[in-house]
């Protein structure tokens, strides 16, 4: 269907005429010229690439998730464009709001779908799991805001970092061969959806692999008011590491209601358990958060030895100045930069057709992502999917500007590196 | 008729098969110009359209269904449940374990990859079967007490959907397959008769009939003896069972009919979106359809499809053609100020208009009935503007009814 | 013994909240007949006042509690008093569809207001402390919900019982029309119900702020968890709404407590109740639990059956 909406098509023409300009200056560094094979959302006239985003921009997790991540790579995207874009091709960013409920996530992929050459951005699991089958049926990819492994196995889902899968295996790792702590008792709350699934897959291999003392794996409704029931049996088991794959607003009934129930184990908490808003100085939680672990990768805000960081931090200051530090944006910043490589390896195919960007996302090896994650490698196994393996356990702390605190340096355990997807 | 009709070959599959069954309902020749002017819209439509308002029509038209089920229990019968997601989600998965893909590996949910004319019946005869199964212990209940109950049957049915994996896929959902002509799936460009026809052309081809049918019957069974027991009961069971209703066979009647089209309504949803998630068939989709009678017009059936217009299709509207700058009002994003108007816009309706969109319609032609009696001079009582429209008096009747009721 | 008497406690905890959700419920729906879909957001809109009165505007806990329960009873008097006023004689469906309007409204204010994923709760006393007895710890948290609840209780059972109002309230609920004919004024007695039902759902929010260590906008689902309570007790009885909100929480506790480790052996076989039926069982014991009693008896355990007239 060549129709587009009205709107679509003033949108296109301003970008035709800004696409006149800047081919004007870019023609000569521009790639394959106009041999290049075209699909949906790519205008070769304009060398204009249009990428969909679909994230939360309203309801509860607009604010503290959604904005800042589609903030990341609008900015990262903002800097390309203005540095003479993929070599002369300028992106486009066409975003719709999911309100994070896979029913809007549907409609609204079903409203772009003819309009961009891929996604850049489908934030958290339940969306992305909800659009993957209208996706591979485009043989759309989709860049995926969330970490689940099981977007591992789908074949147009791009995973950009270590599943929370294999964040649980390197945590129990760093207990049994860093610390040294051999066969401690242990245990795992985690929410009953597919994250929380997620997080229990990674637990009972890090169990098997690194022989823990399991005392229980207890799971938690959203609509559950009161977690003692939870905490009383870990307590009751005596686990002095329980592993938490949760959101923020559980982690801190969790750990509040050990405290009130005198126990005080070591917490660890998954990636997205962790929020800044737990160590706010209000918060009678925030000495009691302070004490927990976090299992995430990449570079702390601010650590400009890192090259990408430091550009990252140049990229604010120019094109979001009001970007206050936030782990959510470094994401989404990171996740722009994948997908940069993916079409400039297709531009440099010379094909941009979505098969054309299939192919170069699965050939695509070591991107340097500028120390901001270690360099990932794609392939077309689920196993090779699995783009890194590393994590790195931080310490919070509140002095911080994100709030954590390096604590293993950056490394890959034996279960996550034999784990298979 | 059928000349004007030949011109659009889509919509005339649809009518031809309709024409049959409308005859007795329509009547007067005003109802048939009403019928030609609907259908030309509708191939209007059909041809220009682009996939963006596709994609808002089909889905409108699916749960559409669903609507009309729910309006038949409870606008019709005066049995209020919050279930119909459930039954929706029945025949989602009915319909994902006939005709879904089958399985490549062994953790993959079940699929029989059973061509469409045989899993969307069956999705709503087992949903049907289902509701026969529950209705005699949930029809005991009287009020808010069914409401309740209903609203356990869909916090159940979700942890059972998120459960039963080898069905349902669990908590990540499955897939499920669109239909097919032939070999080829109609969520991608086709050649139908030498017509290329877009994936939203096709689904519409295939959705706008079956709801036609639907309304048709919900339209015709109303004006048996069945429909006119399921209103006894639902304007007082007491006299109804005096008058010789057999209440129980009314409300199961109800409560079966109303399971099988919210069957039909799920096991399309699902084949539209080729996924069916497990939290999909929550309390929110089952208020949502609430909503959708009680702002069309409870106990119509046209009620029911502008209910599910304004419903589903509406925030939609607001969405794509945004009327809110996308940068929101008041630092409220754009999606949170859509909501707000929607909020807004429900409660007002419900307070200044009670029969729903039908009875602002209805108070319309009313108005436009008077206006032109006074335009026409003679005193006498106006049996001839009454007898153009042999189906005003019921509905007039009707609208008395519903409103008084107390469901 | 010692975990089985940490988690009945835990349960007595949670069914006093639920109690509380349920009675703003039963004391609506007695004297209008209404089912109040927002009283899950009144909630949740207490709870965030009270929390932003003591952390964002640096207020005394009592006055900040003061001003958020002034605030939801001045909402839920508005939307009584200019909305549901003119509901009057419409079917009880169109009623309850308004309240879910309320509820879209208020919980949209409520994220557009306080963005942030959550927010830190506030408490006259220490919600992480608590002490062991025997074993079983038991939180200052707890022991305050339960006291709360029961003083809140026995007020609304003198006010029923004992004062012009109350009386006035019963009887309205009794019979609209008898009512009118005395002298009460129906519309005043409704104003009030909403308005001790919003004072309720306040400080039910700010227990359960207090037990979650955090505002939230999921708060308000708990509302959800309150129907199987007050349905199980009887939709129109004062004392059904307590009792049903203590057994919905003990239930819900005691299997969240035992449903992954508690070994059941039948037919040979020995397997957990999650081995079989999934994790967070829980979340739906409650319903179950009202499903049986809903067979048994069809008005709840504390509601009157109607005698139907022609």
């Amino acid at each position: 269907m060549a129709t587009r909406t009205a709107l679509t098509a003033r949108v296109i023409s301003a970008f035709a005429i800004l696409g006149v300009l800047l081919a004007g200056c870019a023609s000569n560094t521009g790639g394959g010229g106009g041999t290049i094979k075209t699909g949906p959302g790519v205008d070769a006239s304009t060398k204009t690439i249009t990428l969909g985003i679909l994230t939360p921009l309203s309801g509860p997790v607009a604010a503290p998730i959604g904005i800042p991540l589609t903030h990341g790579i609008e900015t990262y995207f903002k800097a390309v464009n203005a540095n003479g874009g993929i070599n002369g091709w300028q992106v486009k960013l066409v975003e719709k709001d999911t309100k994070y409920s896979p029913q809007d996530a549907v409609t609204a992929y079903n409203e772009i779908h003819n309009q961009v050459a891929m996604l850049g951005e489908s934030l958290g699991t339940p969306p992305t799991v909800a659009i993957k089958d209208l996706a591979a049926s485009d043989h759309m990819l989709v860049s995926a805001a969330t970490l689940a492994s099981s977007l591992a196995r789908e074949k147009y889902l791009i995973l950009v970092g270590t599943p929370y899968r294999l964040q649980v295996e390197n945590a129990f790792d760093y207990i049994v061969n860093k610390l040294g702590d051999k066969s401690p008792k242990t245990g795992l709350i985690y929410q009953n959806d597919e994250y929380g699934q997620d997080g229990q897959t990674g637990y009972k291999e890090a169990v098997a692999a690194y022989g823990l003392k399991d005392v229980g794996q207890a799971a938690f409704a959203a609509t559950d008011t009161t977690f003692t029931a939870q905490v009383a049996q870990m307590k009751a088991g005596g686990a002095k590491y329980v592993f938490l794959t949760t959101t923020p607003v559980a982690t801190a009934g969790i750990i509040a209601t050990g405290h009130a129930l005198g126990y005080d184990p070591q917490w660890i908490l998954q990636s997205p358990a962790f929020a800044t808003a737990l160590v706010a100085k209000q918060s009678p939680v925030a000495p009691l958060v302070s004490r927990a672990w976090v299992v995430s990768q990449g570079a702390s805000w601010g650590d400009t030895s890192k090259p990408g960081m430091a550009q990252l931090l140049q990229d604010v200051q120019k094109y979001a100045p009001d970007q206050q530090p936030d782990g959510f944006f470094e994401f989404g910043y990171t996740e722009a930069k994948v997908t940069q490589a993916i079409i400039a390896k297709a531009i440099s195919n010379n094909d941009l057709s979505r098969d054309g960007l299939f192919n170069a996302f699965e050939s695509l090896k070591n991107v340097d992502l500028g120390g901001l994650l270690p360099p990932l490698n794609y392939g077309s196994s689920p196993d090779e999917r699995v783009p890194s393996r590393d994590n790195t356990v931080y310490a919070i702390d509140p002095t911080q500007p994100t709030s954590v605190r390096d604590l293993s340096g950056d490394f890959t355990g034996s279960a996550a590196q034999a784990s298979k997807f | 008729m059928s000349a004007d009709v030949s011109a659009t070959p889509p919509a005339g599959v649809a009518s031809r098969r309709a024409a049959d069954v409308t005859t007795r309902l329509l009547g007067t020749s005003r109802r048939r110009v009403v019928l030609i002017l609907a259908l030309v819209a509708v191939a209007i439509f059909f041809s220009v359209a682009n996939d963006d308002q596709f994609q808002i029509v089909n889905v409108t038209m699916i749960y559409a269904i669903a609507v009309l089920g729910l309006n038949v229990l409870s606008g019709y019968a005066g049995q209020i449940s919050l279930g119909i997601a459930f039954f929706m989600g029945i025949g989602a998965y009915t319909a994902t374990w006939l005709g879904g893909t089958p399985p490549t590996s062994p953790r993959a949910p079940v699929g029989l990859g059973l061509p469409f004319w045989i899993w969307l019946p069956a999705a709503g005869i087992v949903a049907a079967l289902l509701g026969a199964l529950i209705g005699p212990t949930a029809l005991r209940l009287k009020g808010f007490y069914l409401g309740i109950v209903s609203l356990a049957l869909v916090v159940i049915g979700v942890q059972i959907f998120k459960n039963a994996a080898f069905l349902t896929g669990g908590n990540s959902g499955r897939g499920m397959l669109p239909p097919a002509f032939g070999d080829t799936p109609i969520n991608q460009q086709n050649d139908l008769f030498g017509i290329a026809l877009s994936a939203g052309q096709q689904f519409f081809l295939v959705i706008a009939p079956i709801l036609a049918l639907a309304a048709l019957f919900v339209a015709n069974v109303m004006r048996t003896r069945a429909g006119r027991a399921f209103q006894a009961v639902r304007d007082h069971e007491v006299g109804a069972a005096i008058m010789g209703v057999n209440l129980f066979e009314a409300k199961m009647g109800a409560f079966i009919l109303s399971s099988f089209l919210a069957g039909i309504s799920g096991a399309l949803f699902a084949s539209y979106n080729v996924h069916v998630d497990p939290n999909t068939w929550d309390l929110t989709l089952s208020i949502a359809f609430v909503a959708a009678i009680i702002i069309g017009g409870i106990a119509s059936v046209w009620g029911s499809l502008l209910g599910a217009i304004f419903v589903f299709a509406l925030p939609k509207v607001l969405d794509v053609y945004s009327l809110v700058p996308a940068t929101g009002i008041a630092g409220l994003p754009s999606g949170d100020v859509n909501t707000v108007i929607y909020g807004l816009l429900i409660i007002v309706f419900l307070l200044f208009e009670p029969a729903g969109f039908v009875g602002l319609i209805r108070r319309g032609r009313l108005l436009a009935l008077r206006m032109s009696e006074r335009n026409r001079k003679g005193g006498e009582p106006t049996p001839a503007a009454a007898g153009a429209d042999p189906g005003g008096d019921a509905e007039i009747e009707r609208t008395r009814l519903t409103a008084g009721s107390d469901a | 013994m010692a975990f089985f008497f940490q988690i009945f406690l835990a349960g007595i905890a949670a069914g006093c909240i639920y109690a509380l959700v349920a009675l703003g419920f039963t004391i609506i729906f007695k004297s209008s007949g209404v089912i109040n879909f927002a009283q899950g957001e009144l909630l949740l809109l207490g709870a965030y006042l009270v929390s932003a009165g003591v952390s964002q505007w640096h207020l005394n806990f009592f006055l900040a509690l003061f001003i958020a329960i002034a605030i939801t009873v001045a909402i839920a008097v508005a939307f009584e008093r200019f909305a549901l006023r003119r509901m009057i004689g419409r079917p009880a469906f169109s009623v309850l569809m308004l309240t879910i309007g309320l509820d879209t409204l208020l919980l949209t204010a409520v994220i557009a207001i306080w963005p942030d994923v959550l927010y830190a709760p506030a408490a006259p006393y220490s919600t992480t402390a608590g002490f062991d007895v025997g074993g079983v710890h038991i939180t200052i948290n707890d022991i305050w919900t339960i006291i709360v609840t029961g003083i809140l209780c026995a007020a609304l059972y003198a006010f029923f019982r004992y004062t012009r109002y109350g009386l006035a309230m019963r009887a309205a609920a009794l019979d609209q029309e008898a009512a009118l004919a005395v002298g009460i004024n129906v519309g005043l007695v409704n104003t009030f119900s909403w308005a001790i039902a919003a004072a309720i759902a306040t400080i039910g929010g700010f227990f359960l702020a207090a037990h979650l260590s955090g505002v939230n906008p999921g708060l308000g689902v708990i509302a959800l968890v309150a129907f199987p309570a007050i349905i199980l007790g009887g939709i129109d009885s004062v004392l059904g709404a307590v009792v049903g909100g203590l057994i919905i929480g003990i239930v819900q506790q005691l299997t969240a407590g035992y449903e992954n480790t508690a070994l059941i052996h039948l037919f040979g076989q020995s397997f957990t109740l999650t081995d079989k039926l999934g994790p967070s069982f829980d979340a739906i014991a409650p319903y179950l639990v009202m499903l049986v009693v809903l067979l048994i008896r069809p008005y709840g355990l504390f509601g009157k059956r109607k005698v139907e007239r022609i």
